[in-house]
């Protein structure tokens, strides 16, 4: 049978958490002739996140401390390597992701359309509220990997991704540990990975703060940078 | 023998006595212990022989000595503070690797006590 792998990270979302997993549950009934299995990656939560996890008894990789996107992916795919899963969807835990549209995301990884698919915010027009600079910066580096990597992605930075088991042995290696998207998204489009991206609506952030806070932010554009050059190696 | 050459000589003393006691201490490992003596051998040699300082002054084509010293001690803790920094890299690195293990062996634990219940 089919193995899935649905993971999700979460750092301090005890408010937004409750929904996601109402929905992710929706999502493995209508997937049921896959076996299928949820996992949270709880990144060093200060708040009731860990708690909230072992009322709904959901299965949760915990990190001692916050380690940072890029690890906390590293750990999600070790882990479906180690379970010898065949295909893995992640998604954030803030609410912002819709897992309604895990089975969307998959369908390209079984026709094998692709190997690696994005759920892109532009790739039909969707609308999608940001910032203007946020979004300026993923339309011109979405641009920049385009080019390096050539193949059109018009989404780098999104997260919500599904991949085939069998690739992550080679991608594993290469995940930064502070920055994941776009570094990666370029590494897998040099890779020569087949990727695809499938429009999705994207939420706004159901409660809480975002990771890219006011400083994080400031960063953002020098991060980038040094993911570009990172990924040209 | 001016006043700042004494000083120099019993600086570098106290350096290297400190390191060793560090090192004793366990505190300080055998490389950072030599960087360490390298240093406080330089600063010995500098306030022993203060000629050297002149003469790389007139090659380095700086008119005060201080000034030399000044230059050479910067770049020697620049390149320090570049080890430091990729020496903590490492570390960071190794604190990760540790942080995952401990993660996956708490949640084979928590998955064994559940079967265990079962």
């Amino acid at each position: 049978m089919t193995k899935i792998l649905l993971v999700s990270y979460a750092y301090n979302e005890q408010n937004n958490l409750e929904s996601v997993i109402k929905k992710v549950k929706k999502t493995q009934k209508k997937l049921k002739k896959f076996e299928t299995e949820f996992l949270v990656i709880n990144d060093g939560s200060t708040d009731r996140t860990q708690e909230l996890l072992d009322d709904i008894k959901i299965k949760t990789i915990s990190h001692p401390f916050n380690l940072g996107p890029g690890v906390t992916l590293r750990t999600a795919y070790m882990y479906a390597v180690k379970n010898d899963f065949d295909y893995v969807v992640r998604f954030d835990s803030d609410g912002q992701h819709n897992p309604e549209y895990i089975p969307e995301l998959l369908a390209p990884l079984f026709n094998k359309e692709a190997d690696l698919v994005i759920g892109s915010r532009y790739v039909n027009d969707q609308e999608y509220k940001t910032s203007f600079v946020r979004e300026i910066g993923i339309v011109f580096f979405s641009k920049i990997v385009s080019f390096l990597g050539g193949k059109k992605i018009a989404d780098v930075t999104s997260g919500f991704r599904a991949v085939k088991g069998d690739l992550l042995k080679e991608i594993i290696y290469h995940i930064p540990r502070d920055f994941t998207a776009l570094q990666l998204t370029l590494l897998e489009s040099r890779m020569g990975i087949k990727i695809k991206e499938v429009p999705i609506e994207m939420n706004q952030r159901l409660n809480g703060k975002s990771y890219l806070n006011k400083k994080r932010l400031c960063k953002y554009p020098f991060k980038m940078f040094l993911a570009v050059l990172r990924g040209l190696k | 023998m001016r006043l700042i050459f004494i000083f120099g000589i019993l600086f570098s003393f106290c350096l290297i006595l400190l390191s060793a006691f560090l090192v004793r201490k366990r505190t300080l490992n055998q490389k950072e212990f030599i960087i360490w003596i390298m240093i406080s051998l330089f600063i010995l040699g500098v306030s022993v022989l203060p000629g050297v300082l002149g003469l790389f002054s007139r090659l380095l084509g700086l008119e005060y000595t201080f000034v030399t010293f000044s230059v050479i001690g910067i770049s020697a803790l620049l390149l320090l503070s570049l080890y430091m920094y990729q020496k903590l890299s490492k570390t960071i690195k190794i604190l990760i690797k540790l942080s995952q293990k401990l993660a996956f062996l708490d949640f084979e634990l928590k998955e064994m006590k559940k079967k265990s219940k079962k």
